[in-house]
């Protein structure tokens, strides 16, 4: 009660609101610009927050990190390139609207179920932090593999026609994690002399190459794009039967965002790719999703902005940064003091209180932010293509060679969109391999410092209970997408004889 | 068919290109059981499978479903003008990295900006050329003033 009390002053406190407002203001607009991570967005408001009171420091760069998770989505909808690695789910269906003229439907979507997802991983992070540390403290390097392996299940429903080309694409994804420096010995692999490969490539630049790049490289043969009218051009937030229709994706992608928040390292990449895949499992309107469907924009957002406050929980509870943004939130605590783990919501309360009431703010301020951005946003796509492509490119050459200062990601992009533009002729999806990219390295290190742990019995994998029901798991999701298409399979078989037989 | 079949090749090649360089990779005192090479080479006998499978498919597929080849519908680029069109603008982003080291940051991608707007079919215009400067000048402000980027600069300065 006290706490609720002195979160309830805290509210109409004028520097806790102008932090969280100015946070999420400054993180929408650094998660808009590909290139830009949140770790970024919050490193460069870190220096800002040296002189304020800790409340306030804390809930500045909270609230960075909450806007920047949800502006990768801005960029990913409007023109191909998601501006964070969890928003490359988004890209799927939020482009595909964009394209079909429903724009301001995708970013209304997107925004509406963003606001709802933050609100509902603070309330897991108020009400649940406690039994959700458990779970964070429970994964061992077996349940992270298994965790890997989970995400990479859903590789066979993501892709499209062929099982054969996801599999291709998702190993091809798997091939590219393994540049850099190897996760156990650290000998180099596949750098070819080039030190800029040691660290490995990072997502976002395949990301960036093969959804944007590749994406100009074939538009610049396209057609003229059809002259969107007025009211495509604003920004529309679901209708009743749309939001009724969105609950589903929703609960999806909060309960899976909930669960892989709290696990450090997991992050809202895998997160939002199982809500998608699940959002469509689920689905009565599963023909829509590749295609511009709303719930596939829904569930990958909710879970992303979800992640965004329950990834706190591992930072508060123990003093683990599962990402480089929680790395740096550890860092803004440090610097004020505040040492992270069971004493901080004993000892320091009124910051703990603080940072509540702060998101609290912060994603209410998202909706307001948003209502005033996304418009503008709108209303740039909507320009001639000929500017539009080449303030694309301006863009994504500065985002790139924003990350590390080097040509050379840039160069890299360049050569990732070719291969693309193949992928795109050759009908290979693209999402398998950004999940392989992604997960590669996840997978790998796991999998190889577990076989450390067991002196090389694969059997650890079994004993390992979280590990064994992840493995289930996935070993369920792919004998269901096998046993759906092959039902699909025989039964076009079956309709193809019949109409012979016919004549 | 030929399309598949080109997609698979191309995919066996990759594969055995990375199982060569896989193989090559030294192995470590601190390496493990499975050592540095041990994931990549399973992932290339894995595409080598996969592409294998593919170009079966591709094969037998027709025959087993009765389909043919799909052709590209009326309107649709040629493979050819596709290529073209794309190389001018990987040309254009190749452009980029040679110049601006030299140029610096500003001047570049007012080139950069030109360059794609009269690649698209914009005529040359004095509105071309201040919607260029504009745009420039707007990514400069917000990437190396506001968010204090170190962008390249003029002559390396």
């Amino acid at each position: 009660m006290e706490s609720l009390l002195l979160g309830l002053t805290l509210l109409v406190t004028t520097p806790l609101v102008l932090a969280a407002v100015g946070g999420v203001s400054w993180g929408v607009l650094g998660g808009a610009l590909p290139g830009i991570s949140p770790s970024i967005t919050m490193a460069l408001v870190l220096p800002l927050t040296y002189g304020m009171e800790p409340g306030s420091a804390i809930v500045l760069l909270a609230a960075t990190y909450v806007g920047a998770e949800y502006g990768g989505s801005i960029p990913a909808i409007l023109i191909n390139t998601p501006g964070t690695n969890a928003a490359a789910a988004t890209v799927l269906d939020g482009y595909a609207m964009q394209r079909q003229g429903r724009g301001g439907e995708a970013l209304g979507i997107s925004l509406y179920s963003g606001v709802l997802g933050g609100l509902f991983g603070l309330t897991m992070l108020v009400v649940l932090t406690e039994p959700l540390a458990r779970v964070a403290l429970a994964f061992t390097p077996m349940a992270y593999f298994a965790l890997g392996i989970l995400g990479l299940s859903i590789i066979a429903s993501l892709s499209g026609e062929s099982l054969l080309k996801g599999l291709a694409s998702g190993v091809l994804g798997l091939m590219v994690a393994t540049v850099g420096s190897d996760p156990v010995s650290g000998v180099p692999r596949f750098v070819f002399g080039r030190p800029e490969l040691l660290d490995g490539i990072a997502p976002i630049l395949i990301m960036v190459g093969l959804f944007a790049v590749s994406e100009l490289y074939q538009q610049a043969s396209a057609a003229e794009w059809r002259k969107t009218a007025g009211a495509e051009t604003r920004l529309r937030f679901p209708d009743g039967a749309l939001r009724r229709r969105l609950i589903k994706p929703q609960i999806l992608g909060a309960t899976i965002g909930t669960l892989e928040g709290v696990m450090p390292g997991a992050g809202g990449t895998i997160a939002s790719f199982m809500s998608y895949n699940e959002a469509r499992r689920w689905s009565r309107h599963k023909e829509e999703f590749g295609h511009g469907s709303p719930e596939g924009v829904a569930a990958p957002e909710t879970a992303n902005n979800t992640v965004a406050a329950t990834a706190l929980v591992p930072v508060l509870s123990f003093g683990i940064p599962g990402s480089n943004s929680a790395a740096i939130l550890l860092g803004g605590l440090l610097v004020h003091g505040l040492i992270p783990g069971p004493r901080l919501f004993e000892e320091n309360a009124d910051v703990v209180v603080a940072l509540y009431t702060g998101l609290f703010v912060a994603n209410l301020s998202l909706l307001f932010i948003g209502l005033l951005i996304l418009p503008v946003c709108l209303w740039l796509v909507n320009r001639p293509k000929a500017y539009l492509m080449a303030f694309i490119y301006a863009l994504i050459f500065s985002g790139v060679y924003s990350i590390d200062h080097s040509l050379f990601d840039v160069a890299l992009v360049l050569v990732v969109g070719v291969a693309g533009v193949f992928m795109r002729l050759a009908g290979l999806p693209m999402l398998p391999a950004v999940l392989g990219v992604v997960l590669g390295y996840m997978i790998e290190s796991n999998y190889r410092r577990s076989l450390v742990l067991s002196g090389g019995d694969h059997g650890i994998f079994i004993e390992d209970a979280i590990a064994l029901g992840l493995l289930s798991t996935a070993m369920l999701f792919i004998a269901g997408s096998l046993t759906t298409r092959a039902y699909l399979f025989v039964r076009r078989r079956r309709r193809q004889s019949e109409r012979a037989a016919d004549g | 068919m030929v399309r598949q079949l080109t997609c698979s090749a191309i995919l066996l090649l990759i594969a055995a290109g990375y199982y060569s360089v896989a193989s090559q990779i030294t192995r470590s005192a601190l390496a493990d059981e499975i050592g540095p090479a041990g994931l990549p080479v399973v992932y290339a006998l894995v595409l080598a499978t996969v592409a294998l499978a593919l170009a079966a498919k591709a094969v037998f597929r027709p025959l087993l479903l009765r389909t043919a080849d799909a052709t590209a519908s009326a309107g649709e680029p040629t493979l050819g003008f596709l290529l073209r069109r794309a190389g001018g603008v990987f040309a254009i982003g190749v452009g980029y990295v040679l110049i601006v080291p030299l140029a610096g940051y500003f001047l570049t991608l007012i080139m950069v900006i030109a360059a794609m707007a009269l690649y698209q079919g914009e005529r040359t215009s004095a509105r071309l050329a201040t919607i260029a400067v504009a745009g420039a000048a707007s990514f400069w402000l917000l990437f190396v003033q506001l968010l204090g980027i170190p962008m390249p600069s003029l002559w390396g300065a």
